[in-house]
């Protein structure tokens, strides 16, 4: 669904990604994991057309998209849940799952619009109980799953999420997994961006590591939570599993 | 069969995607971890940033056979050795022994990249396997056992040693499957035959053989003789050990586990990429080895690669089988001979056995060749050496005298490799 070939992006002069690699399957969830500083917040930016990238390609659905600006790559599915959240603080929280419908509104209509707010109230009940609610008083949790069922509103093939547990207590982010794995096994593929390796490698089939713009590392989940470096710097030096 | 289609069977392009990714992780772990990769990437002026996409691996430099030797031991581990669950090293009988170390994911690694060689015969749990490398520091014991283990199999850790023990074991045990080397197969097969106990009397259906260079005309003749299909498999310790690649039921090729390795063929000499096709030297780079990563090895090994498709529906690059070592080539004026040449045809004579050594001389400033042969038995004429030494000379071009000796004249191989040249001529 999707594959990136040696993308090299930056930040003016300054070059972030040095040739980064990847796919993801169809149905997949795939993590990136990595400290801060990596350049994890570049790459999905670049992929979704937000920053543009200096050289290598981006394939979604077969089609190229490396040059496309953002609008384009959502309308094709593929839809970024960026970092922070960065929900509307001062419209309602209704208002922003709306929002999130932007660019299919016109050819889907108004119906099909109040439809999928519907569906994603139901999904995450929190939201119905907040929907006139301005957003920005919501929860650290309860805004993240407004940014996540915003970005649904744009019925995404490819969700990607720019570090969703970040700043969220351990059952907030046990949740939020909660509802990736859900998605995927309603047909959303997840490309997840993390620096809770272990949370993120716990749902997911793949990963890659990476460090300092490059990839380092790639494998299974159960190959990477198994390879000793990624244990000592992403899981904690005395990382057990509970079924070890 | 297929033991893992998703690999075995990917579409290309897919499959390149996946190398490509593997290749750019494994060159940056290189280089940060092993510093005999870093200076040499250095000292080649090329940063591995600069490997975009699959053909500019050719921007790297090789590692040779004396580069792992001048690491000895541990030098090019690529991980800290609490993280190496498991020392292989190779023979050292040419030089200082090579020494690998595997993580844990290598083994689970290897093993899936033996069990697909294996799955290739049509392997099953219900196979009883009968490993007859020699377990050790040797890859090949450990190597196939992990594979056949993995598929669920029964497996025999027969090692070598005794031959009329291996047979016993064939026999009694039920083998359905025999792993070792073409030259320990024959001991084997010789054993039986002494011991009275036919293809008939044994269980065996499949020979998986490997670690050498061997002829088709070999082939035939283990076939023959054990009442098996013979398959080849290629591997060597530096690079993984066994699983590098594999025959399938088709015989016409080796297919490379094109997920775990990236294959080339480059001028022996010049050291630049040939077209696929053409014969040259095999460079091997691993893509998935955490313990001891290996940046396009100069095999020395001499095949060359297709990329066609395959009647098994593998989409693996297919390598030849191996005609021979670089070293093992033998130069005699202008001609270029290999020993498992010579071998293809000693093994077409029926009043020979396969049992040769070849010496070389030098007489008067000239080059001689002489092929050591023993007889097949007793009736065997003295013709039997002049037609042999026309056969040579008609196939591959070069003169040489035979000598016939009685059966069990020769040395046999003990353990594993067939010395088959001894050259007199180096001062």
């Amino acid at each position: 669904m999707l594959r990136v070939r040696s993308l090299r992006a930056g930040y003016g002069d300054i070059e972030v990604l040095h040739g980064v690699s990847l796919h993801v399957d169809k149905g997949e969830i795939v993590t990136i994991v990595g400290a801060n500083g990596a350049g994890k917040s570049t790459l999905l930016s670049s992929i979704a057309g937000v920053v543009r990238p200096d050289g290598g390609s981006v394939a979604f659905d077969g089609s190229d998209i490396t040059a496309l600006p953002a609008e384009p790559v959502v309308s094709r599915g593929c839809v970024l849940v960026p970092e922070g959240r960065q929900i509307f603080s001062a419209l309602s929280v209704r208002e922003n799952l709306i929002l999130g419908a932007y660019l299919r509104c016109r050819k889907s209509g108004k119906r099909s619009v109040e439809a999928d707010v519907k569906k994603i109230m139901a999904m995450f009940p929190i939201l119905e109980r907040r929907s006139a609610q301005s957003a920005g008083t919501l929860s650290g949790g309860e805004q993240q799953m407004l940014a996540l069922g915003r970005a649904l509103m744009a019925r995404p093939a490819l969700l990607m999420l720019d570090e969703p547990s970040i700043g969220l207590a351990p059952l907030v982010v046990r949740e939020i997994l909660d509802v990736i794995v859900r998605l995927r096994s309603e047909g959303t593929t997840v490309l997840l961006v993390e620096q809770n390796a272990r949370a993120a490698l716990s749902i997911s089939d793949r990963g890659y590591v990476m460090e300092t713009g490059r990839i380092m590392l790639e494998g299974t989940a159960e190959e990477l939570s198994g390879n000793h470096d990624v244990r000592r710097s992403y899981l904690g030096k005395e990382y057990r599993r509970i079924d070890e | 069969m297929m033991w893992n289609e998703k690999y075995e069977a990917m579409p290309r392009e897919e499959l390149e995607q996946v190398q490509l990714e593997r290749l750019q992780a494994t060159l940056h772990r290189v280089e940060r971890n092993v510093a005999f990769y870093r200076q040499a990437f250095g000292a080649h002026d090329v940063r591995t940033d600069d490997v975009r996409e699959l053909s500019d691996l050719s921007l790297l430099p090789f590692t040779t056979k004396d580069d792992l030797r001048r690491s000895y031991p541990y030098d090019l581990f690529a991980v800290p050795l609490r993280d190496v669950v498991r020392i292989q090293s190779t023979s050292g009988t040419t030089g200082t022994p090579v020494v690998v170390g595997y993580t844990r994911n290598d083994l689970k690694s290897w093993a899936e990249c033996v069990a697909r060689v294996l799955a290739a015969g049509g392997m099953t749990e219900h196979d009883v396997v009968q490993v007859a490398f020699t377990y050790g520091l040797f890859s090949g014991g450990f190597g196939l056992h992990a594979g056949a283990e993995r598929i669920g199999a029964s497996v025999i850790p027969a090692s070598t040693g005794s031959l009329e023990k291996q047979v016993r074991i064939m026999k009694d045990f039920k083998t359905t499957a025999l792993a070792c080397t073409p030259s320990y197969a024959l001991a084997i097969a010789a054993a039986a035959e002494e011991m009275g106990i036919t293809p008939a009397d044994l269980h065996v259906k499949t020979g998986y053989f490997g670690a050498e260079p061997w002829s088709e005309g070999l082939r035939t003749l283990l076939e023959e003789k054990l009442g098996i299909t013979a398959l080849d498999n290629y591997g060597l310790t530096e690079v993984l050990g066994p699983g590098v690649s594999f025959e399938c039921g088709q015989k016409s090729g080796l297919h490379v586990n094109e997920d775990c390795f990236i294959l080339e063929v480059v001028h022996p000499l010049t050291g630049k990429p040939v077209p696929d096709g053409q014969e040259g030297e095999l460079v091997l780079t691993t893509i998935s080895k955490e313990g001891f990563p290996m940046i396009r090895y100069r095999t020395g090994d001499l095949g060359s690669v297709s990329r066609g498709p395959c009647q098994c529906g593998r989409t693996f690059a297919r390598m030849t089988r191996v005609r021979g070592r670089i070293d093992d080539m033998i130069i005699l004026g202008a001609v270029k001979v290999f020993p498992s040449q010579v071998e293809e045809i000693v093994t077409g004579e029926k009043d020979l056995s396969p049992h040769f050594l070849i010496v070389l001389d030098r007489q008067d400033g000239i080059d001689q060749m002489t092929v050591t042969v023993e007889t097949a038995g007793p009736e065997t004429a003295e013709s039997a050496g002049a037609h042999l030494s026309r056969r040579i000379e008609a196939v591959l071009g070069v003169t040489c005298r035979v000598e016939l000796v009685g059966p069990g004249s020769l040395a046999r191989a003990g353990e594993g490799k067939t010395r088959r040249v001894v050259d007199k001529r180096r001062i």
